[in-house]
């Protein structure tokens, strides 16, 4: 058995879509609170030191200023999303082939 | 909506990963049916769309602002189950890699965001379109659908804080505080989703399945 995966071009065009799309709106993208933090913020609740120190927290990296440090961690993300969903649905087709 | 490590206690904390497992076994299991070799780029493409318009916040009233969950849209395009799937991969990664949700919240904002969403959305979606033909009930489906995905999210959200003994305000407050502002946030996603949902229909009608019980049609979209 052997797996074809094949990116047709609509999914290409579609991945460039959405990578425009990010570092077009992520200077325009509000840095207000959204509703939960907004809920926590109103009534004095304040975050604890997190369990896990993820590596690129708040989606921002240090480098080349706020739109590049932004659009950079969201390309990383967009690009880990991706193949993570990729290797899940090759284990689901390959599990199916076996059955 | 991502609940960070600190606002639920211990036993929240488990019972919402033991709930949430009731539901991830039975979905990962039943994902296997919707997820084929054609359709392997579009949940590619779609989960990676929806963690970047994640990123994207968009300011509401009163200096707040919210985000696309993107539940309704994944599962009205994937079948629900593989989009608890989608939603649970993103709120993995966004937990590990950019610490947006905590980790000891990921059976909540599972339950929240990959479950309650998902089929919220779907189920309202699903019986929409049996009563409203075409495109047109494809559409309403998509934004009423989406908008009350926000808003039962946000429900459970509310409770799962407000139950929260660490939390020093009980559901009385976190409930409606909670829904106050993610009926307006709803609208966003409401608007974003059936936008999406109006450009694949226009480019491609196809690619939105038939809606088949509580699932979409298993065979995979063709796509030109």
């Amino acid at each position: 058995m052997s797996l074809k995966l094949s990116f047709p071009r609509w999914a290409k065009i579609s991945l460039a879509v959405i990578i425009v799309l990010l570092a077009v709106f992520i200077p325009l993208a509000s840095a207000f609170p959204d509703g939960l933090e907004r809920v926590a913020e109103t009534l004095g609740v304040v975050e604890s030191e997190p369990v896990w120190h993820a590596p690129i927290p708040d989606y921002f990296l240090n480098i080349g200023g706020e739109w590049l440090g932004t659009l950079i961690p969201g390309l990383i993300g967009v690009a880990v999303t991706a193949a993570t969903i990729i290797c899940i649905s090759l284990i689901y087709v390959k599990v199916k082939k076996h059955s | 909506m991502h609940i960070p490590d600190g606002f639920l206690d211990l036993t929240l904390t488990i019972a919402m990963f033991i709930i949430a497992a009731l539901i991830w076994i039975p979905s990962f299991y039943k994902a296997n049916k919707n997820i084929s070799e054609r359709n392997i780029p579009l949940m590619a493409v779609l989960t990676a769309g929806v963690f970047a318009a994640q990123m994207l916040n968009f300011p509401i009233i009163g200096g707040t602002s919210g985000h696309l969950i993107g539940a309704t849209l994944i599962a009205v395009l994937l079948g629900p189950f593989p989009a608890v799937v989608s939603m649970t991969i993103i709120l993995l990664i966004q937990g590990l890699i950019f610490g947006d949700g905590g980790l000891t919240a990921l059976g909540a904002n599972s339950f929240n965001m990959a479950m309650i969403a998902v089929f919220t959305g779907f189920t309202v979606y699903a019986l929409i379109r049996r009563y409203i033909p075409g495109e047109r009930g494809i559409l309403t489906g998509v934004f009423i659908g989406s908008w009350l995905s926000v808003i039962t999210a946000a429900l459970a959200c509310g409770l799962e804080i407000g139950l929260s003994s660490i939390f020093p305000y009980g559901i009385e407050v976190t409930v409606p505080a909670m829904l106050f502002w993610h009926t307006i946030i709803a609208f966003g996603e409401a608007i974003i989703s059936s936008a999406v949902v109006a450009v694949v229909l226009k480019t491609n009608n196809e690619l939105i399945p038939a809606v088949k019980g509580l699932n979409v049609a298993v065979e995979p979209p063709i796509i030109k």
